[in-house]
C-alpha cells in the first residue's frame, strides 16, 4: 500500500513537472524596458498604443521617462555603460549615430511596414541608408503660434516680413502684452533651429559646414540670427524673467493672454495644451512662420519624427521586435492616433485629421515652409549643446561672436568624436 | 623598539589588492588616457598618443573649462566658510546649558541626512521665480523688491547654490565640533572662570585650540567636498545658465557622456592633481600642529 502511494504521489509530481515545462517561454509574460524623452512617452497615442499592447499581449513595459534638458546625457551615459534599453524612442538624425545604431539596434529596412511610411517621412527613419526606426509619431508643422483673438483685438495684422514681425512685438509691448514666451532656462524649447532651416537647405553650404570647411561663425545669416536674439532679449520682447522661464509654465502664460506667441508645432495645442484649464482654447491660436531674421519672409519647420527603436543584443531582442511591428499595425495605431490632430505619417493612417492651424496656413506653409534639416543633416548638432550657448548670449555672459564660437566648438568636438571625414 | 609583531603581514594583502585594483590601477590607467584621443568610436586598441592635446584644449578652448576649474576652487573655498564658522559659532552655543538644545541639534543636522538629489528638487522649486516659494513669501510679506531670479541670474545664481549647500551641510560639521567640545575637560573652563576669564576669552584660549583635531577633520571634510562637488550643482542648475556655473566634474561628466573619454580623464586627472595638492598642504599642516601639540 504504501508502496503504492509512493508511486502515486511520485507520478502526480513528476505530471506537474512535466506540466510545468510544457508552459513554454513563449506564454511566459515577458517585461521590455524602454528609455524616451519624458514629455515624449507621456503623449496621447503613446500611453494608448503602450495600454493596448499590455491589454492585448500581457507582456509589460516598464516606461522610463528620462527629462528632456539631460536626455541625450543620461542616456548616452547609459549607453556607454553598457545599459542599453530594450526599446528606445529617439529623435533620430544625425544625433542618433552618437548611439552606434550599426551595432546596437535592429535594422528594419526589409521590414513590410516600411512600405505603409509617408514618402516624405522615410528619410528621416533613416541613417546611412537603413532604416533603423518607427516613426510613430506625429507630424507636425512648427513656428510661432499665436494668440489670434489678442492680435485681433489689437487690430494686429499678420506679419509677412521681419521688420513688420519686430513692429507687431513692439505693438504688442506698447498695449503691455508680452510678445513672445521663450522658456529660455530649459534650453531646448529655444528652437533656434527652426531658424537654420533656410540657411542650410542650400546644399553646397551644408556639405561645406559638414565636412568642416565653414563654420557658423563665418555664415552672416547665423550672426544675423543671434543677433536678432539678443536684441529681442534686450528690447522684451521675451519678457522680463526669460532666463527662469520653464517650458512647463508656457500653457498658463499662453492660456492667460500674458504672451501671446511661442515658438512651437501645431499639433502640440492638441496633444497637450489643456483647452479647458485656461481663458484662450487651443482654437483661438493661429500658426505664423518663425521669424528668426535668418530669412525676410519667416520660415516653418517640416515635420520632425521621433523613432522607436529595438535594441538587437537584449535577451528580449525577439519581443521588442514584436513590439514594433506592433505599433506599425494599422489597426493599433489608428486605435491610438483616433481623433488625433496630426498629419499621417503611415500610409494607413484614417483616423487622424490635420489641425486647423496647419489648415488655415496651409498656402503660407507651401510657401515658407522648409524641411527640418539642422538636426537630422547637420554634423554634430546638438539643440541642446547650442541653446545653451544662446542661454549665455542672452543673459550677457557672451557677446555673439564667442557665442557662435562656442556652438561651432560644440557641433566640431561631436563631429570628431564620431570621427566625421574632414574634422 | 618592539619587534614582536601585532598582526601578520599578510593582513595586508586583502585591503592592498582592492586599493591597487580599484583605485591605483584605474587612477593611473585614466592618467594615461589623458594623453589619447580615446572616445566611444577608437575603442578595441585604436587609441592614439596625442601628447598635451587635450589639457591644451581645456585651457585654450572657448568652452571655458578652465572656468569650471575656476568655480570648483571658489565653491571649495567659499563654501567651506560658509558652514565651518556658523557650525562653530552653533556648536558653542549648543555646548552652553540652552533649554531645548537637543531639540535644536537635532533640526540642524537633520538636512544633512536627505539625499542631494532630494534637497536640490525641493530647492529648485522653492527657488523658482515665477511660481517659487520664496519669491512669493516675498511678496506676501511685501518685500517683493527683494525678490531674485535666484537660479538664472549670474549675480545670484552662485549664492543661491551656496545657501542650499551650508544648509545641507552645517548641521553635519556642527556634529563633529559637538563631539570635539565633549572631549574639552570642563575644569579647563571652570578654572578659567575663577580667573576671570570671559566668555570670548575662553573661546579664543581654550576652545579654539582643544577643538584644532575637529576643524582640522571638517577642514579636510570640507575640501575634498567642494573639489568633487556634482550633484548639488548638477541638480539646481545643471551647470547654467548657459555654463556660468559648471565645475570639472559636471564637464567631465558631459564630456563623458558624449563619448569624449580623452578629454574628460584629463579634467578628472586635473581634479586629481588639484586634490592631491590640497591633500598634502593638509597633511602638511596636521603634522606640524601635531608636533606643537
Amino acid at each position: 500500500m504504501k508502496k503504492r502511494m509512493m508511486t502515486l504521489v511520485t507520478c502526480a509530481l513528476a505530471a506537474a513537472a512535466f506540466s510545468a515545462m510544457g508552459c513554454s517561454a513563449e506564454d511566459k509574460p515577458v517585461t521590455l524596458t524602454l528609455y524616451g524623452d519624458a514629455g515624449n512617452v507621456q503623449r496621447p497615442f503613446m500611453q494608448k498604443l503602450f495600454e493596448l499592447y499590455e491589454e492585448k499581449t500581457g507582456n509589460k513595459l516598464d516606461v522610463q521617462g528620462i527629462e528632456s534638458e539631460n536626455f541625450e546625457t543620461v542616456c548616452l551615459t547609459k549607453f556607454q555603460t553598457g545599459d542599453i534599453p530594450d526599446l528606445f524612442l529617439h529623435h533620430g538624425g544625425y544625433s542618433l549615430d552618437a548611439y552606434n545604431p550599426a551595432e546596437n539596434f535592429v535594422n528594419f529596412t526589409d521590414a513590410a511596414w516600411v512600405s505603409d511610411i509617408q514618402e516624405s517621412v522615410l528619410p528621416t527613419t533613416m541613417r546611412d541608408g537603413e532604416v533603423y526606426g518607427l516613426p510613430f509619431w506625429e507630424a507636425s508643422y512648427s513656428g510661432l503660434i499665436y494668440n489670434q483673438r489678442i492680435f485681433e483685438e489689437l487690430d494686429i495684422e499678420l506679419p509677412k516680413t521681419q521688420d513688420e514681425f519686430n513692429a507687431v512685438c513692439d505693438t504688442l509691448l506698447e498695449n503691455g502684452v508680452q510678445p513672445i514666451y521663450l522658456p529660455l532656462k530649459d534650453a531646448w524649447p529655444i528652437l533656434y533651429q527652426y531658424g537654420m532651416d533656410p540657411i542650410f537647405e542650400d546644399a553646397e553650404l551644408l556639405e561645406k559646414l559638414n565636412t568642416n570647411q565653414i563654420t557658423y561663425s563665418e555664415i552672416p545669416e547665423m550672426k544675423a540670427q543671434m543677433e536678432w536674439y539678443k536684441m529681442a532679449a534686450d528690447q522684451g520682447y521675451f519678457g522680463e524673467s526669460f532666463s527662469t522661464d520653464t517650458w512647463d509654465y508656457c500653457m498658463e502664460v499662453l492660456g492667460e493672454g500674458e504672451a501671446a506667441m511661442m515658438y512651437c508645432w501645431d499639433t502640440w495645442l492638441y496633444s497637450d495644451y489643456d483647452s479647458e484649464a485656461y481663458t484662450y482654447t487651443a482654437d483661438d491660436f493661429g500658426l505664423m512662420p518663425a521669424f528668426l531674421a535668418t530669412t525676410e519672409n519667416g520660415t516653418f519647420e517640416g515635420p520632425n519624427c521621433c523613432l522607436m527603436l529595438a535594441n538587437k543584443n537584449s535577451e528580449n531582442a525577439e519581443a521588442a521586435i514584436e513590439f514594433i511591428n506592433f505599433m506599425a499595425d494599422p489597426e493599433n495605431y489608428n486605435i491610438a492616433f483616433e481623433d488625433f490632430q496630426t498629419a499621417p505619417v503611415f500610409k494607413q493612417q484614417t483616423t487622424i485629421q490635420a489641425t486647423p492651424q496647419y489648415q488655415a496656413a496651409a498656402d503660407w506653409i507651401a510657401e515658407v515652409g522648409h524641411a527640418s534639416i539642422a538636426n537630422p543633416e547637420i554634423i554634430g548638432f546638438s539643440n541642446v549643446d547650442g541653446a545653451k550657448c544662446i542661454q549665455e548670449l542672452l543673459i550677457g555672459n557672451v557677446d555673439v561672436d564667442t557665442c557662435l564660437q562656442r556652438m561651432d566648438e560644440e557641433r566640431i568636438k561631436a563631429a570628431k568624436t564620431q570621427n566625421a571625414a574632414g574634422f | 623598539m618592539n619587534k614582536k609583531k601585532i598582526y601578520p603581514w599578510w593582513f595586508l594583502v586583502i585591503p592592498l589588492v582592492l586599493y591597487v585594483c580599484f583605485f591605483l590601477f584605474p587612477s593611473l590607467l585614466g592618467v594615461f588616457y589623458s594623453f589619447t584621443d580615446w572616445n566611444s568610436r577608437t575603442m578595441g586598441g585604436k587609441v592614439s598618443f596625442v601628447g598635451l592635446k587635450n589639457y591644451i584644449e581645456i585651457f585654450t578652448s572657448n568652452t571655458d573649462y578652465a572656468s569650471g576649474i575656476f568655480n570648483t576652487l571658489k565653491f571649495t573655498v567659499i563654501s567651506n566658510i560658509l558652514k565651518l564658522i556658523p557650525a562653530l559659532l552653533l556648536a558653542i552655543m549648543l555646548q552652553e546649558g540652552i533649554r531645548g538644545k537637543n531639540i535644536y541639534r537635532t533640526i540642524l543636522y537633520l538636512p544633512s541626512i536627505l539625499p542631494f538629489m532630494i534637497i536640490g528638487l525641493t530647492f529648485r522649486s522653492i527657488l523658482n521665480y515665477n511660481n517659487g516659494m520664496l519669491n512669493a513669501v516675498l511678496d506676501a510679506l511685501h518685500l517683493g523688491f527683494l525678490k531674485q531670479k535666484w537660479l538664472s541670474d549670474l549675480n545670484v545664481v552662485w549664492k543661491s547654490i551656496y545657501g542650499v549647500d551650508a544648509w545641507r551641510g552645517i548641521g553635519y560639521v556642527m556634529t563633529i565640533f559637538l563631539a570635539g567640545l565633549n572631549t574639552i575637560p570642563q575644569t579647563y573652563y571652570e578654572a578659567a572662570k575663577i580667573d576671570g576669564a570671559g566668555f570670548w576669552q575662553r573661546v579664543r584660549h581654550i576652545t579654539l585650540p582643544m577643538l584644532s583635531g575637529s576643524i582640522m577633520i571638517n577642514l579636510v571634510f570640507g575640501l575634498t567636498y567642494g573639489l568633487k562637488v556634482f550633484d548639488i550643482v548638477y541638480v539646481l542648475t545643471n551647470g547654467g545658465p548657459g555654463h556660468a556655473t559648471e565645475v570639472i566634474t559636471t564637464y567631465s561628466y558631459q564630456l563623458y557622456s558624449s563619448g569624449q573619454y580623452g578629454l574628460s580623464t584629463a579634467l578628472n586627472t586635473i581634479l586629481l592633481i588639484i586634490t592631491a595638492i590640497v591633500g598634502v598642504l593638509v597633511v602638511k599642516v596636521m603634522s606640524r600642529q601635531e608636533v606643537q601639540q
